[in-house]
């Protein structure tokens, strides 16, 4: 998996590219483990073809610290596949999809 | 619901016939009611003959005293006439019907027998001999008795009525006689008084008479009524024993047609194969049978046979037979080695010197290569899809099975390749007969299957019994006709399987494997997708939990089911059944969300079956997805 991450002022845009898996999470795990200061999270998931629990994990994590700091965390361009896997977790209830 | 009331007729019907085989009471009665017929129209005839003679007696032909003909004719009526009438209009029912007809019909002849005294004295007879119909020694006695008592009667009446009979009274020589009509009258000049003559005729003509039937005619008759009865009794009986014959031979024959493997096709998880067979009985049951089963996912056996004789004994061989192959092929024998197992237990138990000739394979669904036993059976035929010839496989079979102890049978060995095809046989098919005699015999055989080749299984052996149908005409089935033919289509692939390390850093290698198995079966990128994540959560899941973070042992096999995926994973970790994992809440907020449980939740709903077992110390899961939808 590829991370792309570009922070501009308190808004952090994340393009992500290939599999977001258990392979792969702690990569992600690591770009988000320190948010301070960050009022927005933009995932760019255009590029992103796989999600498995691993990955929602972190988006998980993430979205409560977000919530925690009182900011916003936006998943962006989604593919199908990685929807229906938000929609049967009720991750597409907890998360902001655009 | 018709079967029910089926079933309470049979009931019904099993009752009454049970309770007439110890009463006999229910056929006498039937045979009394045909009886009574039988006389009511003899009575009709009777009179017609009476009415015929009155007529010609009218025209002259026929020398009788005319009044007493019409005064006889006339009574006939109401003694013969009416109540045969009346005893075919009850269709001979009725409690006493058979004295009053027989009463008639005897006064009747005697009337008539008192004015034709020599011309009807045959008719004597009728009565006692139409009591013996009745099969009733009772009433054939009463019916004799009767008749006598009106002989002795009529006989003197005769002569003073009766035509003229001169046979039984002395007279001197040069005697002229005068005839008009009755003795007294034609005699009166002669010198003889009346008790004279009466004297005479009741010794020279009613003795000798009442002798003859009483020890000849109904002496016979009660014989023949005695006689009548036994046959009737041992009929009924007869007939009630062969219904329950009958009836426990079908059973047998359900017994029998349901051991053997019906359903087609008859393994489906199989698609390297097509296999149909059937079995027609000559008589109710028979000594044929085929069987085919699986030894093991990777090898098919199949056997024909033929038990000498027919009927019951026949199909109990068959049924051991059938069980002590299959029994011993299961058991990972070979072919050779099965033969002889089979062969020693069936000499062991065999009293009545029945064999069998049997013709058993086993085949190797990965390799086309199968072995085989003939046992003394008809050679079967092959099909070879790449010469597009039809042959039989000559080698020389050894002995039948069931012959004698210790028989070492030969190990054949034969190759199919797809599109080949195996036919089975029992005489039944070549030794099937038509009227000239002449068998179907192998060449028809070869023919026929040469011509249909291209026909399905079903197809092929349905038309094939209608060929011989149509060969044999009305001639009987004497034998059972059995057919087998086993198509083989393709080679089974080998399973697809690989082992890995249990251990997440597997985790590309396993879903590379199994993305590299989805692709070359051309399974779509959605399902790959899905089938990715299923296998990446529950083998995270066994990494994880299975083996208590040591290196453990990982198996994942696949298998392109035709319209579905199965996968099946397998690990020798501590027992875990993640389908009894309780479910995680999806509609829970944010803040109380905890992501445990989420991968089985995932793996499940991309599923569309999904099984977990324990076997041998092994988890055991085996996952379902279909890939197209059934027509």
């Amino acid at each position: 998996m590829k991370i792309d991450t570009k922070k501009d002022g308190n808004s952090l845009l994340i393009n992500l590219e290939g599999r977001l898996d258990t392979n792969t999470f702690q990569d992600l795990e690591k770009e988000t483990d320190n948010l301070d200061g960050i009022k927005k999270i933009t995932f760019n998931f255009e590029k992103l073809d796989y999600i498995s629990s691993a990955g929602l994990r972190v988006l998980l994590t993430c979205q409560k610290k977000m919530n925690n700091l009182s900011g916003f965390m936006i998943i962006k361009n989604v593919k199908e596949e990685i929807q229906e896997v938000f929609d049967m977790t009720g991750f597409s209830d907890i998360l902001t999809i655009e | 619901m018709s079967e029910r009331s089926g079933v309470m007729s049979a009931f019904k019907k099993f009752f009454i016939e049970f309770k007439s085989i110890f009463t006999g009471e229910d056929v006498l009665k039937e045979n009394e009611e045909h009886a009574n017929v039988v006389v009511s129209t003899i009575m009709i005839n009777i009179f017609f003959v009476a009415l015929m003679i009155y007529l010609l007696t009218i025209v002259g032909l026929f020398n009788v005293n005319k009044v007493f003909m019409f005064d006889a004719t006339l009574r006939s009526i109401f003694i013969l006439l009416i109540p045969g009438l009346i005893g075919l209009k009850l269709k001979g029912k009725g409690k006493y019907l058979k004295y009053i007809l027989i009463t008639c019909l005897t006064l009747s002849i005697g009337s008539i027998y008192s004015i034709l005294t020599y011309t009807a004295t045959l008719l004597l007879i009728v009565p006692v001999l139409l009591a013996a119909r009745y099969y009733s020694k009772k009433f054939t006695i009463f019916v004799s008795i009767l008749t006598i008592a009106m002989l002795g009667v009529v006989e003197y009446m005769g002569i003073y009525f009766g035509l003229l009979d001169l046979n039984y009274v002395e007279l001197p020589k040069g005697t002229v006689i005068t005839i008009n009509t009755n003795i007294l009258d034609a005699v009166k000049e002669l010198d003889l008084n009346d008790s004279d003559i009466v004297k005479y005729v009741m010794l020279n003509s009613y003795l000798p008479k009442l002798f003859i039937y009483v020890f000849i005619i109904a002496f016979s008759c009660v014989q023949i009524s005695q006689s009548g009865k036994n046959m009737l009794k041992r009929q009924k009986e007869l007939s009630e024993e062969g219904a329950r014959i009958e009836s426990e031979l079908n059973l047998a024959r359900g017994i029998q047609n349901n051991m053997l493997p019906s359903t087609f096709p008859a393994f489906p998880e199989h698609k390297e194969i097509d296999i149909y067979a059937k079995m027609i009985p000559a008589k109710e049951v028979g000594g044929d049978f085929y069987d085919m089963f699986l030894i093991d996912d990777n090898h098919l056996a199949i056997t024909i046979a033929d038990v000498s004789g027919k009927g019951v004994p026949a199909a109990l061989i068959m049924m051991i037979s059938r069980t002590l192959i299959k029994n011993t092929a299961l058991n990972k024998f070979s072919v050779d080695e099965v033969f002889y197992k089979v062969n020693n237990l069936m000499c062991e138990g065999n009293t009545i010197d029945s064999f069998v000739t049997s013709w058993f394979g086993i085949l190797d669904l990965k390799t086309g290569y199968m072995e085989y036993i003939n046992a003394g059976h008809n050679a079967p035929l092959i099909y070879k899809n790449k010469d597009k010839k039809i042959e039989f496989i000559k080698d020389k079979p050894n002995l039948v099975l069931a012959a004698i102890e210790n028989t070492k049978y030969t190990k054949h060995e034969l190759k199919l390749e797809p599109g080949d095809k195996l036919f089975l046989y029992t005489d039944g098919v070549t030794e099937a007969t038509n009227f000239n005699k002449e068998l179907y015999g192998n060449d028809r055989l070869q023919n026929y299957l040469n011509n249909n080749i291209s026909k399905s299984l079903t197809d092929t052996i349905n038309g094939l019994k209608m060929d011989i149908d149509s060969f044999v005409g009305k001639e009987k089935q004497f034998d059972d006709i059995t057919m087998l033919e086993l198509l083989f289509k393709e080679y089974k692939t080998k399973e697809n399987s690989k082992e890995f390390k249990a251990n997440t850093k597997e985790l590309n290698s396993v879903i590379s494997y199994l993305d590299d198995y989805l692709n070359k079966n051309n399974i779509s990128k959605k399902i790959v997708n899905q089938l990715d994540l299923v296998i990446e959560e529950l083998f995270v899941n066994i990494c994880n939990y299975a083996y208590e973070g040591k290196n453990g042992y990982f198996k994942i096999s696949l298998k392109n089911n035709d319209n579905k995926i199965i996968i099946t994973l397998e690990d020798e970790g501590i027992k875990f059944n993640p389908l009894e994992k309780e479910e995680p809440d999806t509609t829970l907020s944010i803040e109380e969300r905890n992501v445990g449980g989420l991968g089985i939740l995932l793996a499940k709903k991309n599923l569309d079956n999904i099984k977990y077992k324990r076997e041998d110390n092994k988890n055991i899961l085996i996952l379902e997805k279909i890939i197209k939808e059934d027509k």
